[in-house]
Protein backbone atom coordinates (compact mmCIF):
# COMPACT_ATOMS: atom_id res chain seq x y z
CA UNK A 1 0.00 0.00 0.00
CA UNK A 2 2.91 2.62 0.94
CA UNK A 3 4.79 1.83 -2.17
CA UNK A 4 1.66 2.18 -4.64
CA UNK A 5 1.43 5.72 -2.89
CA UNK A 6 5.31 6.55 -3.37
CA UNK A 7 4.94 5.48 -7.02
CA UNK A 8 2.40 8.30 -7.38
CA UNK A 9 4.34 10.82 -5.65
CA UNK A 10 4.90 13.81 -8.43
CA UNK A 11 8.57 14.51 -9.24
CA UNK A 12 9.03 18.38 -9.63
CA UNK A 13 12.30 19.90 -10.91
CA UNK A 14 12.90 23.67 -10.24
CA UNK A 15 15.59 25.12 -12.32
CA UNK A 16 17.48 28.65 -11.11
CA UNK A 17 17.95 28.42 -7.57
CA UNK A 18 17.41 32.37 -6.40
CA UNK A 19 15.58 33.86 -3.91
CA UNK A 20 12.40 32.38 -5.72
CA UNK A 21 13.86 28.98 -6.62
CA UNK A 22 14.76 28.31 -2.93
CA UNK A 23 11.73 28.97 -1.45
CA UNK A 24 9.26 27.44 -4.07
CA UNK A 25 11.36 24.30 -4.14
CA UNK A 26 11.18 24.11 -0.30
CA UNK A 27 7.33 24.87 -0.51
CA UNK A 28 7.09 22.11 -2.82
CA UNK A 29 9.12 20.02 -0.68
CA UNK A 30 6.76 20.21 2.10
CA UNK A 31 3.91 19.21 0.03
CA UNK A 32 4.96 16.22 -0.18
CA UNK A 33 6.24 16.05 -3.61
CA UNK A 34 9.90 15.13 -5.01
CA UNK A 35 11.91 17.98 -5.88
CA UNK A 36 15.10 18.70 -7.47
CA UNK A 37 16.66 21.73 -8.03
CA UNK A 38 19.17 23.09 -10.42
CA UNK A 39 21.60 25.89 -10.49
CA UNK A 40 24.94 26.67 -11.97
CA UNK A 41 26.03 27.74 -9.39
CA UNK A 42 26.46 25.08 -6.20
CA UNK A 43 26.84 28.38 -4.32
CA UNK A 44 23.33 29.77 -4.94
CA UNK A 45 22.06 26.50 -2.95
CA UNK A 46 22.70 27.67 0.42
CA UNK A 47 19.63 30.08 0.24
CA UNK A 48 17.91 26.38 0.77
CA UNK A 49 17.00 26.02 4.01
CA UNK A 50 18.72 23.53 6.04
CA UNK A 51 15.99 21.24 6.60
CA UNK A 52 15.27 20.82 2.81
CA UNK A 53 15.04 17.29 1.87
CA UNK A 54 14.82 17.96 -1.31
CA UNK A 55 17.78 17.16 -4.22
CA UNK A 56 19.99 19.49 -5.73
CA UNK A 57 22.14 19.09 -8.78
CA UNK A 58 24.89 21.57 -10.22
CA UNK A 59 25.12 22.50 -13.25
CA UNK A 60 24.25 24.51 -17.13
CA UNK A 61 20.71 22.98 -17.65
CA UNK A 62 20.69 24.11 -20.97
CA UNK A 63 22.95 20.82 -21.73
CA UNK A 64 20.99 17.78 -22.53
CA UNK A 65 23.45 15.82 -20.36
CA UNK A 66 22.17 17.72 -16.91
CA UNK A 67 18.58 17.53 -17.62
CA UNK A 68 19.06 13.75 -18.19
CA UNK A 69 21.23 13.32 -14.67
CA UNK A 70 18.03 15.03 -13.56
CA UNK A 71 15.88 11.66 -14.55
CA UNK A 72 13.57 14.72 -16.57
CA UNK A 73 11.90 12.13 -18.56
CA UNK A 74 9.99 10.94 -15.60
CA UNK A 75 9.60 14.85 -14.25
CA UNK A 76 5.36 15.58 -13.69
CA UNK A 77 6.07 19.27 -13.84
CA UNK A 78 9.36 21.64 -14.47
CA UNK A 79 9.69 25.21 -12.88
CA UNK A 80 12.03 27.39 -14.91
CA UNK A 81 12.73 30.30 -12.32
CA UNK A 82 16.46 31.36 -14.36
CA UNK A 83 17.12 35.28 -14.31
CA UNK A 84 17.61 34.45 -18.35
CA UNK A 85 14.52 34.28 -20.43
CA UNK A 86 16.14 32.78 -23.28
CA UNK A 87 17.37 29.92 -21.21
CA UNK A 88 13.77 29.38 -19.61
CA UNK A 89 13.04 29.14 -22.94
CA UNK A 90 15.17 27.02 -24.42
CA UNK A 91 14.96 24.37 -21.49
CA UNK A 92 11.10 24.68 -22.02
CA UNK A 93 11.52 23.81 -25.46
CA UNK A 94 13.77 21.21 -24.91
CA UNK A 95 11.67 19.49 -22.03
CA UNK A 96 8.54 19.28 -24.07
CA UNK A 97 10.22 18.22 -27.63
CA UNK A 98 12.72 15.79 -26.40
CA UNK A 99 11.56 14.61 -23.07
CA UNK A 100 7.64 14.87 -23.24
CA UNK A 101 7.29 16.85 -19.81
CA UNK A 102 3.55 17.69 -19.41
CA UNK A 103 3.64 20.67 -17.16
CA UNK A 104 6.19 23.56 -17.77
CA UNK A 105 5.86 26.51 -16.32
CA UNK A 106 8.40 29.76 -17.12
CA UNK A 107 9.09 32.82 -14.65
CA UNK A 108 9.34 35.82 -17.29
CA UNK A 109 11.99 38.13 -16.39
CA UNK A 110 11.48 40.91 -19.06
CA UNK A 111 7.67 41.57 -20.17
CA UNK A 112 9.01 42.63 -23.24
CA UNK A 113 10.07 39.01 -23.79
CA UNK A 114 6.29 37.36 -23.41
CA UNK A 115 5.70 36.83 -26.89
CA UNK A 116 8.67 35.24 -27.58
CA UNK A 117 7.49 32.89 -24.64
CA UNK A 118 4.10 32.69 -26.77
CA UNK A 119 5.93 32.04 -29.84
CA UNK A 120 7.28 28.81 -28.69
CA UNK A 121 4.69 27.79 -26.85
CA UNK A 122 6.11 28.42 -23.22
CA UNK A 123 3.52 29.59 -20.20
CA UNK A 124 4.81 32.03 -18.22
CA UNK A 125 4.64 33.26 -14.90
CA UNK A 126 5.08 37.12 -14.10
CA UNK A 127 5.28 37.74 -10.77
CA UNK A 128 5.80 42.13 -10.80
CA UNK A 129 2.45 42.43 -10.74
CA UNK A 130 2.01 40.43 -7.33
CA UNK A 131 4.97 42.31 -5.37
CA UNK A 132 3.58 45.31 -6.87
CA UNK A 133 -0.17 44.19 -4.77
CA UNK A 134 1.92 43.37 -1.40
CA UNK A 135 3.90 46.62 -1.54
CA UNK A 136 0.04 48.33 -1.73
CA UNK A 137 -1.47 46.00 1.22
CA UNK A 138 1.54 47.27 3.02
CA UNK A 139 1.37 50.71 1.81
CA UNK A 140 -2.70 50.55 2.75
CA UNK A 141 -2.07 48.90 6.14
CA UNK A 142 -0.24 52.18 7.24
CA UNK A 143 -2.29 54.59 9.13
CA UNK A 144 -2.84 57.89 6.99
CA UNK A 145 -2.36 60.02 10.01
CA UNK A 146 1.14 58.19 10.29
CA UNK A 147 2.10 58.78 6.72
CA UNK A 148 1.06 62.76 7.23
CA UNK B 1 18.30 38.79 -57.43
CA UNK B 2 20.68 39.33 -54.95
CA UNK B 3 20.26 36.64 -51.80
CA UNK B 4 19.47 38.53 -48.74
CA UNK B 5 21.12 37.33 -45.76
CA UNK B 6 20.72 38.33 -41.91
CA UNK B 7 23.57 37.38 -39.95
CA UNK B 8 23.60 37.21 -35.81
CA UNK B 9 27.25 37.42 -35.01
CA UNK B 10 29.69 38.91 -33.37
CA UNK B 11 32.24 41.54 -35.09
CA UNK B 12 34.82 38.45 -35.51
CA UNK B 13 32.42 36.03 -37.41
CA UNK B 14 30.91 38.78 -39.44
CA UNK B 15 34.50 39.56 -40.79
CA UNK B 16 35.35 36.08 -41.10
CA UNK B 17 32.94 35.70 -43.29
CA UNK B 18 33.42 38.83 -44.91
CA UNK B 19 34.76 37.46 -48.62
CA UNK B 20 31.83 34.82 -48.62
CA UNK B 21 29.19 36.95 -48.62
CA UNK B 22 30.67 38.88 -51.00
CA UNK B 23 28.51 42.31 -52.41
CA UNK B 24 27.96 41.06 -56.09
CA UNK B 25 25.59 37.55 -54.95
CA UNK B 26 24.59 38.68 -51.31
CA UNK B 27 22.42 41.39 -49.34
CA UNK B 28 24.12 41.01 -45.92
CA UNK B 29 22.63 42.46 -42.66
CA UNK B 30 24.49 41.93 -39.43
CA UNK B 31 22.92 42.36 -36.20
CA UNK B 32 25.42 42.62 -32.91
CA UNK B 33 24.53 44.01 -29.92
CA UNK B 34 27.98 46.02 -29.62
CA UNK B 35 28.39 49.30 -30.36
CA UNK B 36 31.75 50.20 -31.07
CA UNK B 37 31.74 46.73 -33.34
CA UNK B 38 29.14 47.59 -34.81
CA UNK B 39 30.28 51.02 -36.05
CA UNK B 40 33.69 49.75 -37.25
CA UNK B 41 31.75 46.92 -38.22
CA UNK B 42 29.85 49.75 -40.82
CA UNK B 43 33.23 51.56 -41.63
CA UNK B 44 35.25 47.75 -42.63
CA UNK B 45 31.86 46.50 -44.69
CA UNK B 46 29.47 46.55 -47.19
CA UNK B 47 27.13 44.99 -44.97
CA UNK B 48 23.96 47.00 -43.54
CA UNK B 49 24.44 47.02 -39.29
CA UNK B 50 21.87 46.93 -36.85
CA UNK B 51 22.90 47.20 -33.68
CA UNK B 52 21.01 45.00 -30.60
CA UNK B 53 20.29 42.06 -29.13
CA UNK B 54 19.07 39.49 -32.13
CA UNK B 55 16.60 37.68 -29.83
CA UNK B 56 14.39 40.45 -29.71
CA UNK B 57 11.45 40.69 -31.86
CA UNK B 58 11.55 44.31 -32.32
CA UNK B 59 15.25 44.39 -33.60
CA UNK B 60 14.24 41.10 -35.67
CA UNK B 61 11.91 43.13 -37.22
CA UNK B 62 14.21 46.70 -37.67
CA UNK B 63 16.92 44.64 -39.61
CA UNK B 64 13.95 43.59 -41.57
CA UNK B 65 14.01 39.97 -41.41
CA UNK B 66 10.62 39.29 -42.43
CA UNK B 67 12.36 39.86 -46.61
CA UNK B 68 15.35 38.10 -45.75
CA UNK B 69 16.13 34.90 -47.66
CA UNK B 70 18.32 33.15 -45.29
CA UNK B 71 18.99 33.71 -41.27
CA UNK B 72 22.13 32.61 -39.37
CA UNK B 73 22.76 32.94 -36.10
CA UNK B 74 26.25 32.24 -35.02
CA UNK B 75 26.06 33.95 -31.41
CA UNK B 76 27.95 32.18 -28.91
CA UNK B 77 25.33 31.37 -27.12
CA UNK B 78 23.54 28.04 -28.14
CA UNK B 79 20.20 29.01 -26.37
CA UNK B 80 20.33 32.50 -27.93
CA UNK B 81 20.34 31.12 -31.60
CA UNK B 82 17.84 28.63 -31.20
CA UNK B 83 15.30 31.69 -29.83
CA UNK B 84 16.69 33.56 -33.30
CA UNK B 85 16.27 30.63 -35.86
CA UNK B 86 12.81 30.11 -33.82
CA UNK B 87 11.68 33.50 -34.26
CA UNK B 88 13.12 33.99 -37.97
CA UNK B 89 11.08 30.68 -38.53
CA UNK B 90 7.67 31.10 -36.78
CA UNK B 91 7.41 34.98 -36.58
CA UNK B 92 8.99 36.22 -40.03
CA UNK B 93 8.28 33.66 -41.97
CA UNK B 94 12.36 32.98 -42.74
CA UNK B 95 12.54 30.10 -45.45
CA UNK B 96 15.74 29.27 -44.52
CA UNK B 97 17.63 29.73 -40.92
CA UNK B 98 21.11 28.49 -40.09
CA UNK B 99 22.12 28.25 -36.34
CA UNK B 100 25.52 27.48 -34.54
CA UNK B 101 25.81 25.18 -31.65
CA UNK B 102 28.99 23.87 -29.21
CA UNK B 103 27.12 20.85 -27.84
CA UNK B 104 26.36 18.17 -30.47
CA UNK B 105 23.41 16.62 -28.46
CA UNK B 106 21.20 19.55 -29.04
CA UNK B 107 21.10 19.35 -32.65
CA UNK B 108 17.97 17.39 -32.51
CA UNK B 109 16.10 20.25 -30.44
CA UNK B 110 17.11 22.33 -33.40
CA UNK B 111 15.64 20.49 -36.01
CA UNK B 112 12.41 20.34 -33.98
CA UNK B 113 12.20 23.19 -33.66
CA UNK B 114 12.27 23.82 -37.49
CA UNK B 115 16.30 25.18 -37.80
CA UNK B 116 17.27 24.16 -41.48
CA UNK B 117 20.99 23.69 -40.83
CA UNK B 118 22.86 22.88 -37.44
CA UNK B 119 26.66 23.53 -37.60
CA UNK B 120 28.53 22.04 -34.97
CA UNK B 121 32.31 22.02 -34.29
CA UNK B 122 32.74 19.32 -32.29
CA UNK B 123 30.78 17.04 -34.96
CA UNK B 124 32.78 17.95 -37.29
CA UNK B 125 36.31 17.20 -35.97
CA UNK B 126 34.63 14.19 -34.50
CA UNK B 127 33.62 13.13 -38.12
CA UNK B 128 37.49 14.05 -39.36
CA UNK B 129 39.04 11.90 -36.67
CA UNK B 130 37.13 8.73 -37.28
CA UNK B 131 37.37 8.69 -40.67
CA UNK B 132 40.83 9.72 -40.26
CA UNK B 133 42.14 6.36 -38.66
CA UNK B 134 39.91 4.34 -40.68
CA UNK B 135 41.16 5.91 -44.00
CA UNK B 136 44.57 5.68 -43.54
CA UNK B 137 44.57 2.47 -45.17
CA UNK B 138 42.10 3.66 -48.28
CA UNK B 139 44.04 4.77 -51.34
CA UNK B 140 41.24 7.18 -52.28
CA UNK B 141 37.80 8.33 -51.85
CA UNK B 142 35.84 10.54 -53.21
CA UNK B 143 32.83 12.42 -52.81
CA UNK B 144 30.10 13.08 -55.17
CA UNK B 145 26.83 15.06 -55.17
CA UNK B 146 27.58 17.41 -52.38
CA UNK B 147 29.03 14.79 -50.63
CA UNK B 148 25.95 12.53 -50.55
CA UNK B 149 27.36 9.95 -52.39
CA UNK B 150 31.06 9.04 -51.98
CA UNK B 151 33.28 5.67 -54.14
CA UNK B 152 36.10 4.56 -51.84
CA UNK B 153 38.73 2.46 -52.72
CA UNK B 154 39.31 -0.17 -50.06
CA UNK B 155 42.26 -2.72 -50.71
CA UNK B 156 41.72 -6.09 -49.65
CA UNK B 157 44.69 -7.88 -47.40
CA UNK B 158 45.72 -11.48 -45.59
CA UNK B 159 44.16 -9.78 -42.76
CA UNK B 160 40.72 -8.92 -43.92
CA UNK B 161 37.77 -10.79 -42.72
CA UNK B 162 35.92 -10.77 -45.84
CA UNK B 163 38.87 -12.74 -47.87
CA UNK B 164 37.85 -15.52 -50.07
CA UNK B 165 34.16 -14.80 -48.79
CA UNK B 166 31.38 -14.32 -51.78
CA UNK B 167 29.94 -10.99 -52.18
CA UNK B 168 26.50 -12.04 -50.70
CA UNK B 169 28.21 -13.88 -47.82
CA UNK B 170 29.18 -10.09 -46.49
CA UNK B 171 26.73 -8.18 -44.84
CA UNK B 172 26.26 -5.34 -45.46
CA UNK B 173 24.46 -1.53 -44.72
CA UNK B 174 21.80 -1.32 -47.57
CA UNK B 175 22.97 2.22 -48.22
CA UNK B 176 26.31 0.04 -49.68
CA UNK B 177 27.29 -1.53 -52.44
CA UNK B 178 30.42 -2.62 -53.89
CA UNK B 179 30.50 -1.55 -57.28
CA UNK B 180 33.28 -3.10 -58.55
CA UNK B 181 36.34 -5.06 -57.72
CA UNK B 182 40.32 -4.14 -59.54
CA UNK B 183 42.30 -7.09 -59.50
CA UNK B 184 45.17 -7.16 -61.47
CA UNK B 185 45.07 -5.67 -64.70
CA UNK B 186 41.07 -6.74 -64.83
CA UNK B 187 38.00 -4.59 -63.65
CA UNK B 188 35.20 -6.95 -62.33
CA UNK B 189 31.73 -5.75 -62.29
CA UNK B 190 30.83 -8.26 -59.41
CA UNK B 191 27.85 -10.49 -59.19
CA UNK B 192 26.91 -11.77 -55.70
CA UNK B 193 28.81 -15.21 -56.45
CA UNK B 194 31.63 -13.22 -57.00
CA UNK B 195 34.59 -14.55 -54.32
CA UNK B 196 37.24 -11.44 -53.07
CA UNK B 197 40.31 -12.22 -52.66
CA UNK B 198 43.34 -10.75 -51.45
CA UNK B 199 45.23 -7.78 -53.26
CA UNK B 200 41.99 -6.87 -54.93
CA UNK B 201 40.72 -3.40 -54.68
CA UNK B 202 37.10 -2.94 -53.68
CA UNK B 203 35.08 0.40 -54.91
CA UNK B 204 32.57 1.11 -52.54
CA UNK B 205 29.79 3.32 -53.54
CA UNK B 206 28.32 4.70 -50.21
CA UNK B 207 24.94 6.92 -50.12
CA UNK B 208 24.19 7.94 -46.37
CA UNK B 209 26.43 8.10 -43.11
CA UNK B 210 26.74 3.72 -43.08
CA UNK B 211 30.02 4.26 -45.17
CA UNK B 212 32.94 3.77 -42.64
CA UNK B 213 30.38 0.87 -40.78
CA UNK B 214 30.94 -0.74 -44.01
CA UNK B 215 34.82 0.18 -44.68
CA UNK B 216 35.10 -1.57 -41.12
CA UNK B 217 33.64 -4.83 -41.62
CA UNK B 218 35.32 -4.96 -45.43
CA UNK B 219 39.11 -3.92 -43.68
CA UNK B 220 38.37 -5.39 -40.53
CA UNK B 221 40.27 -2.78 -38.75
CA UNK B 222 38.32 -0.61 -35.33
Amino acid sequence: MLLKKEAKRPYSIVIGCGSAGAEFAFLLCKEGEEVLVIDREKDSFSKLPSFFDGRTLAGDATYPDILEAAEIGRATSLFLLTGCDNCNIFIARAAKELYGVGRVLARLNDPERQGVYEAFGVETFYPAPLVADSLLKLQKSVKKEDLA
Amino acid sequence: MKRRVLLIADADRAYSLRGVLTGKEYLVTVINPNYQDCLQLSSDTAFTIIHGDGTRPAVLEAADARNMDVAVALTSRDEDNLIICGLCKKSFHVAKTVAEIKDPKKSELFYKTGVDHVVCTANSVAGILSRQDLLAGIVNRVPLGEGRVSVAEIPITEASPIVEKKLWEIDLPSEVVVGCILRGEQNIIPRGDTRVLPGDILLLISSGSREMEAIRKLTGQD
